[in-house]
C-alpha cells in the first residue's frame, strides 16, 4: 500500500518534471553510449563503429524514453490535462460560435442569481418587528385558506412548532374615530389577545389587548394618538368611537405596523369569540405564529400551511419572482440543450478533430470522455463569467434588486449566500447535458434521424416557458385593455363614513348630489370597495333551488357607479333612487356571471334573499384575478354599509379636498378630511404584480424563442451540409424551396413532433404546479415553436440551395 | 559487454532485475545505470543476456518505489554521472525477496531433485 502510494506520488511529480527529467535522461543515455563505446573501442571496433554498437546496444533513445515515460506517467491524469488543453483550444479557435452558444447560458445564470437574491431578500421581511423572520401566517389546510370562527380551534394542533399563536381577522373595518369636528374614518383590525406578544413589539404607553379585555377596548397607532393627544398617556382614557365609548387601554410605538392586508389600520380592538357569522362558513380569520426556537421554518411548513410574514404586495411580488426562478432554470436547460446541439454541429460541419479521433480508433468511451472534459470546461467558463458579472454588480443586487420590482430594498436581510446552490448544480448537470447530446450525436448508431430529435430536445423544456409568457402577456393586455374600458382617468376617491355625511337611507342621493354642484365634478357614486383596489367581497349566489352555490364579487354601490366609470350597461338598467328597501331586491350583474350562470331573471343570495336581476354590466376589471369572476352589484339603499367610497369624475380639473370638505360638511356633520386618491393610482397599483410577472416571463420567453431559432437553424444547416449537392441539383431543376427543406423536415418530424408534444405536456403538469398556463396558450406556444423550426429549416436550405446551384451543374 | 555467442545466453527471469540491480548497488555501494549492467553481465560470466535499456526502466521502477535514490556526481572518467544507491527500505526490501527467492529456488531445486519413477 505504501509502496504504492509512493509510485503514485512519484508519477504524479514527474509530471511536473517532465522537462527536467527529459535532460536528465538525454544526458544519462549519452554517458550509457560514452562508456559503452570506450569498451568496445578497446575490443578493437574504430569509433564510429563502437558508438553504432553502443546505442544497438543499449536502445533507440526515443523508444527507450517513451517507454520509461509510460512507466512514468498517470494515464487519467494526463489524458485529462490533454483533453482540457484540447478544450481550451477549441474554445480559443471556435471563439465566435462559442460565445454564442455560451451567451444564453450565462444570461440564463445571471437570470437565476438575480432572482433568486431579489428573492432572497424578498423573503426576509423589512417589519419592524424583532426578529421577523421568525413569524410566520398560519392557514387552515392549504395557503391561503382561512378559518371560519368555528374553525379556528384546528389553529392548535399538538406538536404545535409554535412558542405562542393568536389570530386576526384579515379584513379590517371602519371605524369613525372621535366625534363630531374631530371625527374621521379609520382602519381598526380585530385580533386575539397575544397577537402584541407573537410581534413582539411592547407598547410605546399603556398595555396591549389581553384575553379578559371587553369588546370596547382599544390599543392606538401612535400617529392616531398625537393626531387626537398632546398631552400625557393616562390609563383607561374613554373615548367616543362608532358613537360608542371605548376604552383606550394603550398605544403602540411609533413606527409599527400590522396591518394586513387592506389600508393601513391604526386602531386593533378584541376579536370577539363569536361574532354575526359563528357557525357559517364565512372564513376572515387567518393565525400568526411565533416559531420555537431550534424550529425550522422548513420544518414547521411540514406540519402546517404556514407562510412568512409578507405584506400583500411583497407576497405577491415574491410569488412572480418564484416563477421567475423556474423560468430561468427553464431558460438555462434550454440554453444548455442548444449548446450541445450547436456544438456538434459545428464539430460536424468543420471540425475534423473528431473525425480524426475516431479514424484513428478512439472509443466511444474516450470520445465521450473528451466532449465531457470540453463542456466542463464551456460550463464552468459560463458559469465563472455569470458569477463574476453577477459580483460586480453585488452592490446593486444587495439592496436596490427588488425595489425595481416596486418592493422596499431590505437593508436588513442577511447576505445571499447561496450563489454555490445555483452554481454548483449547474457546474455538475450542466456538463452532462451538453456532453450527453454531442456524444450522443457522435456515437448514435441510429443515423441522422435520432441526432435529429436529440437536437431538437430542447423544444420541450421551451413549450411551458413560451406558454407561460404568452398567458401573463395575454392576461395583462386583457386586463389593461379592460381598466382602460373602466376609464378611470379623471376620476378621483374619497373614503367616507356613510353616517357622517347623512342618514344612511339618504346616503347616495345627498352626498352624490351636493358634490355633483362642485365645480369641475361630471358625475358622482359610492362603492363599498373601490374597483381594481386589489381586494373585494365575496358573496355567494345560485340561479335556482338546487343548483350548486357559486361565489361572486359582491358590490354595494350608489346609482351613476357605472357612468362615473364608463362602464358599458350592456342590458337592462342602471340602479335608480327608487330601488330601496320597500321595493323588491334587486342586482345588476357582469357578463361573466351571465356566461357561467346562464341570462337568470333573478338570484338567490347566500342568507334565502332573492333578488331581480335589473341589469348586466360589461366584464371591465383591472384586477386578473377577478377577471373571469362573477360580479353583483347591490344598491346601497338595500344594502346598508357603514364605509362608503365616494367616486368622482371630473371635467379634467383636480377635484381638491377642500371642495370634497365643503360639499361633505354641508355646515351639518363636519368631519376630517379623508384622503383622496386618483383612481389611476388604484388601478396601477393592482396592475403592478401582473406587469412585473409578464415582463419577467415575456424576457425569458423572448430570450427562449432566439436560442431555439439559432440552435435548430445551426443543426439544419448540419443536416443540410450532409446534402447540399442533392439540394443544388434538386434546386436548379426547379424545385421550389419546400421540396427542398421537405427531406430535411421529415428528419425532424418524428422527434420534433415528440418534443412538442412533451412539451405540451410539460405545460399541463406546469400549470397545476408553478404558474397560471391556459390551454390556449400552449396551443400557441406548440404553434409558435413548430413554425419556428420550419422557419429555421426552410431558410437555411433556401440559402444553401442558392450558393450550392452553379456548383452543383458543374459536377453534373 | 555482451560479446559472447547469444544462443548461449540465458534471457532474464521476469521479475529478478529488480532483485539484480538492488544486490548489485548492496554489494558494489553507488554506481551509475552503465556501472549497473556491466556489473550484473560480469557476474553471471556473460551468461546472462541484458538488454542494457532494460535496466534504466528496472531503476525507475526501484526509485519511484523509493527502494534506490539518485544523486548526481563524477565518474572516474570525470564525467557528469547519474549514480544509484540502495536506500534503508531497499535493503528491506532485498532481504525479504532474497529470503522469497532462496525459499523459491529450494523447492524448484528439491522438485528437480526427486527421483524419476521406475
Amino acid at each position: 500500500m505504501l509502496t504504492n502510494w509512493r509510485v503514485f506520488t512519484s508519477r504524479l511529480s514527474s509530471i511536473r518534471l517532465r522537462a527536467q527529467d527529459r535532460a536528465e535522461f538525454d544526458d544519462e543515455y549519452e554517458f550509457h553510449v560514452e562508456m559503452a563505446a570506450e569498451e568496445f573501442q578497446r575490443a578493437g571496433h574504430p569509433a564510429p563503429e563502437a558508438i553504432r554498437r553502443a546505442r544497438l546496444e543499449l536502445g533507440h533513445r526515443e523508444s527507450l524514453h517513451a517507454e520509461l515515460r509510460q512507466q512514468q506517467s498517470l494515464l487519467t491524469i494526463e489524458t485529462l490535462l490533454d483533453d482540457c488543453r484540447r478544450g481550451l483550444l477549441n474554445l480559443s479557435r471556435n471563439r465566435a460560435s462559442a460565445a454564442a452558444s455560451m451567451l444564453p447560458v450565462v444570461a440564463s445564470i445571471l437570470f437565476l442569481l438575480f432572482l433568486t437574491q431579489a428573492n432572497h431578500e424578498l423573503r426576509h421581511p423589512s417589519l419592524p418587528y424583532p426578529n421577523a423572520d421568525r413569524l410566520a401566517t398560519v392557514w387552515r389546510d392549504k395557503p391561503g385558506v382561512l378559518f371560519s370562527t368555528s374553525e379556528i380551534d384546528r389553529l392548535r394542533p399538538a406538536g404545535s412548532p409554535f412558542e405562542a399563536l393568536a389570530h386576526y381577522d384579515v379584513q379590517p373595518r371602519n371605524y369613525s374615530f372621535g366625534a363630531g369636528v374631530r371625527s374621521e374614518p379609520v382602519w381598526g383590525l380585530r385580533v386575539s389577545p397575544h397577537v402584541f406578544e407573537i410581534l413582539g413589539v411592547p407598547p410605546w404607553a399603556g398595555r396591549t389587548l389581553r384575553g379578559e379585555d371587553v369588546p370596547r377596548t382599544v390599543v392606538l397607532s401612535y400617529d392616531l394618538w398625537r393626531r387626537h393627544h398632546s398631552g400625557t398617556y393616562k390609563d383607561g382614557l374613554l373615548f367616543p368611537i362608532d358613537g360608542e365609548t371605548y376604552t383606550i387601554v394603550g398605544v403602540m410605538p411609533p413606527n409599527f405596523r400590522f396591518d394586513p392586508p387592506v389600508g393601513r389600520v391604526e386602531m386593533w380592538v378584541p376579536i370577539a369569540p363569536q361574532n354575526a357569522y359563528s357557525g357559517t362558513n364565512y372564513r376572515t380569520l387567518a393565525g400568526i405564529g411565533r416559531l420555537r426556537s431550534g424550529i425550522d421554518f422548513e420544518d414547521a411548513r411540514r406540519i402546517l400551511p404556514i407562510a412568512r410574514l409578507l405584506s400583500a404586495g411583497d407576497s405577491q411580488l415574491a410569488r412572480s419572482l418564484e416563477i421567475a426562478v423556474f423560468a430561468a432554470w427553464a431558460l438555462l436547460i434550454i440554453s444548455l440543450m442548444s449548446a450541445g446541439g450547436l456544438g456538434y454541429a459545428r464539430e460536424a460541419l468543420g471540425d475534423i478533430q473528431m473525425a480524426l479521433l475516431r479514424a484513428l480508433g478512439a472509443s466511444r468511451t474516450r470520445l465521450a470522455t473528451q466532449l465531457a472534459v470540453e463542456s466542463t470546461i464551456y460550463v464552468g467558463t459560463a458559469a465563472a463569467v455569470g458569477w463574476a458579472v453577477w459580483r460586480a454588480f453585488g452592490w446593486f443586487t444587495a439592496g436596490q434588486a427588488i425595489s425595481l420590482f416596486g418592493a422596499d430594498s431590505r437593508t436588513s436581510a442577511p447576505p445571499f449566500d447561496g450563489a454555490w446552490l445555483i452554481l454548483l448544480p449547474v457546474a455538475l448537470c450542466g456538463p452532462l447535458v451538453i456532453a450527453g447530446i454531442r456524444v450522443a450525436g457522435f456515437c448514435s448508431a441510429s443515423g441522422t434521424d435520432l441526432r435529429a430529435g436529440l437536437l431538437v430536445c430542447a423544444l420541450a423544456p421551451a413549450i411551458p416557458l413560451v406558454a407561460a409568457a404568452i398567458t401573463h402577456i395575454e392576461a395583462l393586455t386583457r386586463t389593461v385593455v379592460n381598466g382602460a374600458a373602466m376609464k378611470s382617468s379623471d376620476v378621483y376617491t374619497a373614503r367616507v363614513i356613510a353616517g357622517k355625511i347623512s342618514d344612511p337611507a339618504t346616503f347616495c342621493e345627498s352626498a352624490t348630489q351636493r358634490i355633483r354642484e362642485s365645480p369641475g365634478v361630471v358625475s358622482v357614486s359610492a362603492v363599498n370597495v373601490v374597483p381594481n383596489r386589489g381586494t373585494d367581497f365575496r358573496w355567494s349566489y345560485r340561479v335556482a333551488e338546487g343548483n350548486p352555490w357559486r361565489d361572486a364579487v359582491f358590490t354595494v354601490t350608489c346609482p351613476g357607479l357605472f357612468d362615473v366609470l364608463g362602464m358599458q350597461i350592456v342590458a337592462g338598467r342602471d340602479f335608480r333612487s327608487s330601488d330601496d328597501h320597500s321595493g323588491r331586491a334587486v342586482v345588476i350583474v357582469n357578463e361573466a356571471l351571465v356566461r357561467a350562470s346562464g341570462a337568470a331573471k333573478q338570484l338567490i343570495l347566500a342568507g334565502g334573499e332573492v333578488a331581480e336581476v335589473i341589469g348586466a354590466v360589461r366584464d371591465t376589471t383591472a384586477r386578473t384575478d377577478v377577471l373571469e369572476m362573477p360580479q353583483i352589484y347591490r344598491p346601497y339603499s338595500q344594502f346598508n354599509w357603514r364605509a362608503m367610497t365616494l367616486l368622482v369624475r371630473t371635467d379634467g380639473s383636480p377635484f381638491s379636498g377642500e371642495s370634497l370638505r365643503r360639499v361633505v360638511d354641508g355646515g351639518r356633520s363636519p368631519q376630517a378630511l379623508p384622503p383622496i386618491v386618483r383612481m389611476e393610482e388604484i388601478t396601477e397599483r393592482s396592475l403592478r404584480p401582473l406587469r412585473i410577472r409578464s415582463v419577467l416571463l415575456g424576457g425569458l420567453g423572448a430570450l427562449t424563442l432566439i436560442v431555439l431559432t439559432t440552435s435548430i437553424a445551426g443543426v439544419a444547416q448540419l443536416v443540410m451540409r450532409e446534402r447540399r449537392r442533392e439540394i443544388g441539383i434538386r434546386f436548379a431543376l426547379g424545385a421550389g424551396v419546400f421540396n427542398v427543406a421537405k427531406p430535411i423536415l421529415a428528419r425532424f418530424r418524428f422527434w420534433g413532433g415528440g418534443a412538442l408534444a412533451a412539451g405540451a405536456a410539460l405545460a399541463w403538469l406546469a400549470s397545476g404546479a408553478v404558474a397560471a398556463i391556459g390551454p390556449g396558450s400552449t396551443i400557441a406556444a406548440t404553434a409558435l415553436l413548430a413554425a419556428i423550426v420550419v422557419c429555421a429549416i426552410v431558410f437555411p436550405a433556401w440559402r444553401t440551395a442558392r450558393s450550392e446551384i452553379a456548383a452543383a451543374l458543374r459536377t453534373e | 559487454m555482451a560479446t559472447g555467442s547469444g544462443a548461449q545466453r540465458a534471457e532474464i527471469l521476469q521479475g529478478t532485475l529488480d532483485l539484480m540491480v538492488l544486490q548489485t548497488l548492496n554489494a558494489m555501494g553507488p554506481l551509475h545505470g552503465y556501472g549497473i549492467a556491466r556489473r550484473i553481465e560480469q557476474v553471471s560470466g556473460d551468461a546472462v543476456q541484458l538488454n542494457q535499456g532494460t535496466i534504466y526502466a528496472s531503476l525507475l521502477r526501484l526509485s519511484q518505489k523509493r527502494w534506490i535514490s539518485t544523486s548526481w556526481g563524477t565518474s572516474d572518467k570525470g564525467r557528469r554521472a547519474k549514480y544509484y544507491a540502495i536506500t534503508d527500505t531497499g535493503l528491506k526490501q532485498l532481504a525479504s525477496e532474497t529470503e522469497s527467492w532462496e525459499r523459491t529456488s529450494a523447492i524448484i531445486g528439491r522438485l528437480l531433485n526427486l527421483p524419476a519413477k521406475g
